[in-house]
Parts: structure tokens; C-alpha cells; sequence
């Protein structure tokens, strides 16, 4: 219970930065350093039917917005979520200049983006890769908390957006509220807060640079 | 014996005339030794309400009254005897006492296959006999192996076990020597078995592929039923406990000198009971389980001896659950029902004294069936059935060589077919294996086992499983053992067989014996959008085999104090697990089976018991365990293992002091047992303290392995009591409390809270 108010207050926390990144992003001045910036509970398709095609949310990075679906077709928006799938705005997916590769390490010390090995989304699998274990999460199946997909620690994304800027993406819950997967009230199934909400920290470099 | 008796008789009738002169009170003075004429200490002595027990010499003396008195004589694993002693008596008193069938049979089978004392075998036995399992008042096996250091027990798909690290599915079940079938997930479960019956369950600790082939990798436990004694014998047996449950149980039989029978029955029934009242469905459900268990032998001739063991079990159960669908819930009905019978036809034939060959083919058949119906309308929501069917036949023949050498060779056929709901058709496996093992005693310090078993499988590779043991008695209180095998599981049915889509997520896995064709048709479905292993490339799947080292000390200072400290390691290669070979056009993955990960457990286990006097008993234990996977420390070495820290929600590297082991592992366990028996009143009472440390539960912070203080459970301590009551002279009474403080736990959903017991036991002879 400590923990779980420790964590909703750092939450707080870092939500109040991201409203303050959010004004200073109308400087557009290059001097200020770069903020962590944080996405709460974007939807993924929560309310999927079985065997409907899947509906994918849009967002873009550099404005920190979910997208209308009109604008799908532009090479405004950088990632789309629906359930564990993310798309990025390039390949077969957008017409935009994304590419993606997942790396390993501690998000705020990764200074850099890799300068190459960047793929696109294709017929042969997507730049972020499907399924437990292979991208951003792993899938608990039977052992507790069952069920869950939990995002795989240190695992981020590097990522180019739909203009071709670098980017980092570090995905922290799949679950509405970014709920301690520790908790009583996660493990139990009943109570357990809605699948397919993403919460993600990410930080862009909006000058081209591969250097955060 | 007959010395004794004139002695007795001429003390009697040639001292008659002093005992006129006598005082009051006299002096008796005796001796008790065992039938080697070894003296045995702390002997209790009674006479009336009075008493004393025997020195280091096995003397005694006791002042008593003039007159005509009953003597009885009394100690842990021997026969009780009672004289009459018309006091005053000059000369000493000599009592021989013999050795209970128990002491006298600690003869065990399962490590050599071949009967050899307990203390002749040179790997790590465990042998717990009839007497242990009624003081305990046990119903079923899992209750019996819960009590014993080492082994701790597990709930998935039934009540499992885990021997030095390794679970259930590693660890071989024998009911008289033949493997017990109907493995769901790996775990047999131990509530298929009623210990009434039970004559002595040995458990060796180690690796004996080398005499069993598969599953015997963590260790063997066989559980050997009773026979008939001479003559008619009836026992019935009938207890309540708590939770509505109710067990019946008939030992019956006779022998002759020829002609021995057995037949056991039994009936276990229960309402089950509740820890999560905010669903429908119960913990554990009602059930209703029939053991029906018949022993035939005849001694045909000296030479020819033959058996036919046979048993049947059936049991129902029923429960209820909610699901949602489509945002509809319904109620449904579970029945299920669980069957198994076998028989074993066994011929032994004595050539001479040299050459003994066992035959013996065993069959037996496992079939689980479950409905669900829904509540609402009666119709049918799903239904599933498993039905294995299993045949060995085997060769056995030892050659007693000389004193220092026993040889024996076998050959083995078995014969399976199993069909499921979940495999497709009917599949059928054939295997062939052959064994041999030495053992050589160069001299009475010395015992050497040498074996090798090579078994051949029409489904995953072939393997060879060595073993050497080697005992050193350095003096008559230390002894050393070592012992070195190789051990082997194969691949079970679902990691063959398995053909399942997830319905709601739309991944598939596919075991590997199926994974060729299906993929093949899955292409030609046009449903693969990318192979990532090509299924022409993929080796034929091998069994999980391991090696493992145990070395232990075993010291006895006396016939009181017994001490035994055993170092184990076992490391297991080529573990299966799956991995996605292809991708569908829905972007989920085609899993199949595969041999990559390495696992270590390794660890201490330290017994030790004294017996302080005729009436008590205190014996503890202890083990100390570590088990990793090689693969995930070497990532953490590698720092490419991370997880969030909840209080900070940061992202921190894992350091190898954070790895807390393989799951459902605890580190510490242990138990205390305390046995008193009081000989006056004829009633004992056995206490016991098991303890089980903390253990990882699951990943929750996403890198898929233990490394948070969250994801462990909490460690408990049980206390259970039972009593015994011997009655009027045919009756027996028991009753007791397990679970003393009433512990239930999140993770140990056999932990159902305090459970009272009562019995009654009649006992014909």
C-alpha cells in the first residue's frame, strides 16, 4: 500500500513536469535540455471484439497528442497501439520515415540513439516484435499475477519518428492507472484494472540529433 | 531359550526355603540383551506402578515386595515381554528381547534392485515404515512426504512434490517396484494414494536412471504395499475429519505356507472446503475416491515363486465455476472423474543359490474425464478426456557371484497408447531398454555399485544413464557415501503431442513430433507469414537428462544418537521449453518445443534423531537449497537484466545478490519431530513441526525471473499432533489436530486450516 502511494505520487510528479515540458516546448529554444515526458492510459483498443479487426490509436511524440484516425495517412503520428501490437509510421504501416530497434539498458542513461540497425515495419513481422518475450513484454501465463503482460524492464525502444527525428520510448504499463503489478488488488483478476491502456516515458530530439 | 527356562526353574524350586527367611522387600537385579546377546540400554522395566529402565550393560535392579509379580519389559523396535517372577529370587534375571519385524526388515529394494540391507547401500536412502505412518495418523501419501526433510510439497495440477530442487515431473512414483502413470502437467498426484496399505515407502535421493530409465532424475520414491503374515488377519480402520471428511479402510487376508493373499479397500470421501468465498467455485471440491487393492502369491514350488498385484482406483468430483463471455457470465457445472487400474503378474525362479530371474510385465491404464455444463440450461459448454494406457515388460536376472559380488542384467519392452482431447488421433510409443549393474564389496569396509541403463525410444533420442555409488564404513560410528549417476526425463505428451490454439489470443503450439506437417499445413493454409526456424532444421527433441553428485556422512555414536549430513548438486541440460518458430498472418507466433535452458539446485541436507530413553524420541531436520538457471545469471552477469523498482518507478539493473532461484523453491526447510510412548498406560503421541522457508512465487516486474521481495510468499510452520490408544486388547484409538494454529496461505492452496482427526481401529489377528 506504501508503495502503491509512493508510486501514484511520483506519477503526480512526473505528470507536473510534463505539463511543464509542455509550455516550454513553445520556446522551441535548442538550449533547454530535453524532458522525460510521460503518456498516461492511451487507449489500445480496449473494448476489441473477437475476430473484429483491430482499431489502433495514433500518437505523436513530438506533440505529446493522441491523433484522429484521419490523419493515419500522414507522417504526423509515430507510434500506434492496438492491444500488444505497436506500429511505427514507417514500411507497410505509415508512410512516414519511422523505423524502430528495441535496446537494453537503464532509460535515462542511454545518451544516444544507435546511429544504424533501424528496421521498418514489414510482411515478414513488425519493427517492434509480437508476442511474449520478442519485443516489450513478457506474457506471465500461469504464474502470479497470471495472465499479465508486463513490460520488460530496460528494454526501450529507439525509435524514428514519422519526420525522422530520434526518439526513446520506455513502455511502463499495459494496464489502465499504471497499477502496481505487485499489488493484491493486480493479482486478483477481478480487480485488476483494464488491459490494453499504455503508460510510456519517452523523450524526443527534435533537432535531428541521434544525442538526447 | 531353554537354559534360560530350567534356570528359572531351578531358581524357583531350589531356593524355595530361603524365601521362608525373607524379609519384606528384596532386591532383583537381570539383564536385557537382544537375541545377539548385545545388551540393550534404557530398557523400561515395569512392575505394578513401579519401574526402571537397563544401564549402558543392559542390568537393572528393583527392590520389590515378597510375593508373585509380573515383569514387562519394554523398548522402541523390539517385541515386548512380560515374566513372572515369584520374588524372592537369588540369581539374576535374564530377558532376551527380539527385534520387531520392522528393525529386522530395514531391508530396502529400490536402490539396487536387489534386496540389500539399509546399511549396506551406498546412496542416500530414506525408509519410512508402517509404524511412522500410523502415529501420524496420515491418510494419504502427500501427508506421509510432507513430514520428511528435503521434500516439499506442491500444488499444480494436484499435490506434487519437489525433491532437492526438482519437481514433481522429475521425480519417479513406484507402487511395488512399477512406475504409477497419469502425470497431468508433470504432477502425479499423491492424493491417488491411500497409505494404509502401506508396508514401507523408501525414498532414494539422487539420480537412478541407470535402474529406472525415465523420470528417476531428482530421485525414485516405492511404495511398497503389506503382505500377509501367517495365518487370518481383519483390520478395519475408519476416521473423521474435519471439512466432512470420512475414510474406511479393510486389510484383509491370510497365508499359508504355500498361499499368500492381500486385499485392501478403501474408501475416501470429502466436502472439500472454501478460502475464496467471493467466488462460486470451492478450493477444493467435494470427492468421493474407491481404492480397491488385491495381492495373490504362491510358492509353487521352492524355486517358483508367483504374484499377481493388482489395483483399481476410481474417484468423482464436482464443482462449480463463473465465466464471462461476450460480456456474459454463466454458471457451469464441473463433474470430473479419474480412474486407474493395473495388475502385475511377477514370476521369480531360483536356479540356485546363485541365479535368480525375475519376469514380470506390468499394465495399467490412467483416463481422466470432465464436463461442464452450463448452469442455466443444462447444455453442454466443454467437455475433455485424457486416456493412457501403458505395458512393461521386463527381464530380470541377478547373479549372486560370490559373497563380494552381485550382478544383474535386465531387458525391457514398454507399449503406450494415448489419446486426449487436446492430441490429435491416437498415438502410440514403443521402447526398448537394457540395464546392468555390478555390486562389489571387496571387503566390509567397501561397497562399489557400477550400473548403466540404455534406453531407446521410437519419439526423442536415445540415452545412456551411468551410476556409480561407493560406500567406506571408516569405523562402527562414521560411514561415507558418494555416489555419481545420470539421469534422464522424457519429453512428456504435450511436448510431443500438443496441437492447441489459444482461442482468444490466436497463439498456437505445437509439440514436436507434429510440428513438421502442421507447419506445412498451416503454409499451405496461407496462415504463416514468416518462418523464423525452419521446421527441416529442427533436431529431434531430447529428454531433459542430468548429472548429479551426492556425498554424504553418516554417523551413529550409539544405538541412540544418529546423525547424517548429505551435499547434493544436480545439473540439468537441455530442459524444455518453448520457443516461437513461425508467425502467423496474425501476428502471433507458432510455438514449439525445445532443449536450451541449464539448471543447477544444489544444496545440504542434515538429519539427526535420539532416542532418549524407551519412551522418547526427538528427531530434526534440515535443507539448505540453491537453485538457478545458468541462463539467467548469465544475463544478470552480462547486466542485461533490469526491473522497476515500485517505490521509485525507475528502471534499476538486477544484481546477481537480488536472484532469488527458480520458483516454487524454498531456500530454508525444515522439521521437528518429537515421539513419546508411555508404556504404562499404552498410549503415544507423536508432535511434529515442518517448516517451509520463503519461495519465489512468479515474476511481476517484467524480466521473467525472481528477483523482487514481492514475489515471494511468505514462509509457514505447521504443527501436527496425533495420538494413539491401544484399547481393549483388539481396539486401537487415534485423534489429533493438524495444521495446529489453523494456517491457510495465498500461495499453498492445500493449506486449508486446522483439521481435527478421529479413529478407530479394530485389528483381528
Amino acid at each position: 500500500m506504501i508503495n502503491f502511494k509512493k508510486q501514484f505520487l511520483s506519477i503526480v510528479g512526473i505528470s507536473c513536469l510534463v505539463v511543464m515540458s509542455c509550455e516550454n516546448e513553445a520556446d522551441q529554444s535548442p538550449e533547454v535540455p530535453l524532458e522525460v515526458q510521460i503518456a498516461n492510459d492511451i487507449p489500445a483498443d480496449p473494448n476489441a471484439e473477437r475476430g473484429a479487426p483491430p482499431s489502433f490509436t495514433f500518437y505523436d511524440l513530438e506533440s505529446g497528442t493522441v491523433l484522429t484516425k484521419s490523419d493515419s495517412n500522414s507522417v504526423q503520428w509515430d507510434l500506434a497501439f492496438s492491444g500488444t501490437t505497436i506500429l511505427i509510421n514507417g514500411g507497410t504501416s505509415g508512410p512516414g520515415l519511422g523505423s524502430a530497434q528495441l535496446v537494453e539498458g537503464i532509460f535515462d542513461n542511454l545518451a544516444s540513439a544507435p546511429a544504424d540497425g533501424y528496421s521498418v515495419d514489414g510482411q515478414n513481422g513488425f519493427a517492434i516484435p509480437t508476442g511474449s518475450g520478442n519485443g516489450w513484454y513478457n506474457y506471465t501465463g500461469g504464474s502470479v499475477p497470471i495472465n499479465a503482460i508486463l513490460p520488460i524492464p530496460g528494454r526501450v525502444l529507439m525509435l524514428t519518428t514519422g519526420d525522422g527525428n530520434y526518439a526513446k520510448v520506455e513502455i511502463l504499463s499495459y494496464y489502465e492507472g499504471n497499477p502496481d503489478p505487485s499489488s493484491q488488488a493486480f493479482i486478483d483478476q477481478s480487480s485488476r484494472s483494464a488491459a490494453r491502456y499504455y503508460t510510456f516515458k519517452f523523450m524526443v530530439q527534435p533537432n535531428g540529433s541521434i544525442n538526447f | 531359550m531353554m537354559t534360560d527356562m530350567y534356570r528359572v526353574g531351578f531358581i524357583l524350586i531350589f531356593q524355595l526355603p530361603l524365601m521362608l527367611w525373607a524379609q519384606d522387600w528384596h532386591t532383583l537385579e537381570g539383564r536385557v540383551v537382544d537375541s545377539n546377546g548385545e545388551p540393550l540400554h534404557y530398557v523400561n522395566v515395569m512392575v505394578d506402578s513401579m519401574g526402571t529402565s537397563s544401564n549402558t550393560n543392559g542390568n537393572f535392579s528393583l527392590t520389590l515386595k515378597q510375593g508373585v509379580h509380573q515383569i514387562k519389559f519394554s523398548l522402541i523396535g523390539y517385541q515386548i515381554e512380560t515374566k513372572t517372577i515369584n520374588i524372592p529370587t537369588k540369581a539374576p534375571l535374564l530377558i532376551v528381547l527380539q527385534q520387531t519385524a520392522q528393525q529386522l526388515e530395514d531391508v530396502v529394494v529400490t536402490a539396487t534392485r536387489t534386496n540389500r540391507k539399509l546399511d549396506d547401500v551406498p546412496v542416500p536412502v530414506t525408509v519410512i515404515n508402517d509404524e511412522q505412518i500410523q502415529r501420524m495418523g496420515a491418510l494419504r501419501l502427500n501427508e506421509v512426504l510432507q513430514e520428511q526433510t528435503g521434500l516439499q510439497m506442491t500444488s499444480d495440477h494436484g499435490t506434487g512434490l519437489m525433491m532437492q530442487g526438482l519437481p514433481s515431473e522429475f521425480i519417479l512414483i513406484l507402487l511395488d517396484g512399477e512406475p504409477i502413470i497419469g502425470r497431468t502437467a508433470g504432477t502425479l498426484d499423491l492424493e491417488r494414494l491411500s497409505v494404509d496399505n502401506i508396508k514401507q515407502i523408501e525414498i532414494i535421493r539422487g539420480p537412478s536412471s541407470s535402474l529406472y530409465g525415465s523420470e528417476a532424475l531428482a530421485g525414485v520414491i516405492n511404495i511398497i504395499t503389506k503382505e500377509s503374515d501367517e495365518g487370518f488377519h481383519l483390520g478395519v480402520r475408519s476416521r473423521v475429519r474435519s471439512f466432512g471428511t470420512s475414510d474406511v479402510g479393510i486389510n484383509t487376508g491370510f497365508k499359508t505356507e504355500k498361499f499368500s493373499t492381500h486385499l485392501f479397500l478403501n474408501r475416501l470421501s470429502s466436502k472439500g472446503y472454501d478460502l475464496n468465498e467471493s467466488t462460486i467455485s470451492q478450493t477444493v471440491p467435494p470427492f468421493e475416491a474407491y481404492t480397491i487393492n488385491p495381492k495373490f502369491s504362491w510358492d509353487i514350488t521352492d524355486a517358483i515363486k508367483v504374484s499377481l498385484n493388482s489395483r483399481f482406483y476410481t474417484e468423482q468430483q464436482e464443482n462449480q465455476f463463473e465465466i464471462n463471455q461476450n460480456a456474459e457470465s454463466f454458471n457451469i457445472s464441473e463433474k470430473g472423474k479419474r480412474e486407474d487400474w493395473s495388475i502385475m503378474p511377477n514370476a521369480e525362479i531360483l536356479f540356485n543359490d546363485r541365479h535368480r530371474l525375475n519376469i514380470r510385465s506390468y499394465t495399467t491404464q490412467y483416463k481422466t474425464e470432465m464436463v461442464l455444463n452450463r448452469q442455466n440450461d443444462g447444455s453442454l459448454h466443454d467437455a475433455d478426456f485424457f486416456n493412457q494406457l501403458f505395458n512393461r515388460s521386463e527381464l530380470q536376472h541377478d547373479w549372486y557371484i560370490s559373497d563380494q559380488h552381485i550382478l544383474t542384467l535386465g531387458l525391457g519392452r514398454t507399449y503406450e497408447k494415448v489419446e486426449a482431447t487436446r492430441f490429435d488421433g491416437l498415438n502410440i510409443f514403443h521402447a526398448n531398454y537394457g540395464f546392468a549393474q555390478h555390486q562389489w564389496s571387496p571387503d566390509e569396509r567397501f561397497n562399489i555399485i557400477l550400473g548403466g541403463r540404455f534406453d531407446t525410444h521410437s519419439a526423442y533420442a536415445s540415452r545412456f544413464s551411468p551410476k556409480i555409488a561407493l560406500a567406506y564404513s571408516a569405523n562402527k560410528w562414521l560411514k561415507a557415501k558418494a555416489s555419481f549417476g545420470g539421469g534422464y526425463k522424457a519429453p512428456d505428451f504435450r511436448q510431443l503431442l500438443l496441437n492447441f490454439t489459444n482461442p482468444v489470443i490466436g497463439y498456437t503450439v505445437i509439440g514436436s513430433n507434429l510440428i513438421r506437417e502442421r507447419i506445412e499445413q498451416l503454409q499451405n493454409e496461407g496462415r504463416i507469414s514468416a518462418i523464423l526456424i525452419a521446421p527441416s532444421t529442427m533436431e529431434q527433441i531430447q529428454a531433459e537428462h542430468s548429472i548429479a553428485f551426492n556425498l554424504s556422512l553418516e554417523t551413529s555414536f550409539n544405538d541412540r544418537f544418529m546423525s547424517s549430513i548429505n551435499l547434493f548438486r544436480n545439473e540439468i541440460n537441455n530442459m524444455i521449453d518453448t520457443a516461437p518458430i513461425a508467425i502467423k498472418t496474425n501476428n502471433q507466433n507458432v510455438f514449439s518445443y525445445f532443449n536450451f535452458d541449464e539448471v543447477v539446485t544444489q544444496g545440504i541436507e542434515f538429519n539427526s534423531s535420539y532416542r532418549h530413553s524407551a519412551s522418547w524420541e526427538i528427531s530434526g531436520g534440515y535443507q539448505y537449497l540453491d537453485s538457478r538457471n545458468l541462463e539467467d545469471v548469465e544475463a544478470i552477469k552480462n547486466e542485461q537484466v533490469f526491473r522497476r523498482n515500485t517505490t521509485t518507478n525507475q528502471t534499476e539493473l538486477v544484481r546477481l545478490t537480488d536472484y532469488g532461484g527458480l520458483p516454487n523453491r524454498s531456500k530454508h526447510s525444515g522439521n521437528f519431530k518429537v515421539f513419546y510412548k508411555n508404556m504404562m498406560y499404552d498410549f503415544d503421541v507423536a508432535l511434529r513441526w515442518i517448516y517451509r522457508g520463503r519461495w519465489g512465487t512468479g515474476d511481476n516486474n517484467g524480466n521473467g525471473l525472481i528477483d523482487a521481495s514481492s514475489e515471494f510468499a511468505d514462509g509457514y510452520s505447521l504443527i501436527n499432533i496425533a495420538l494413539n490408544k491401544q484399547l481393549y486388547g483388539q481396539f486401537r484409538m487415534e485423534g489429533g489436530v493438524n495444521n495446529l494454529t489453523g494456517i491457510t496461505h495465498p500461495f499453498d492452496p492445500s493449506l486449508a486450516g486446522r483439521i481435527w482427526f478421529i479413529g478407530l481401529n479394530w485389528q483381528l489377528n
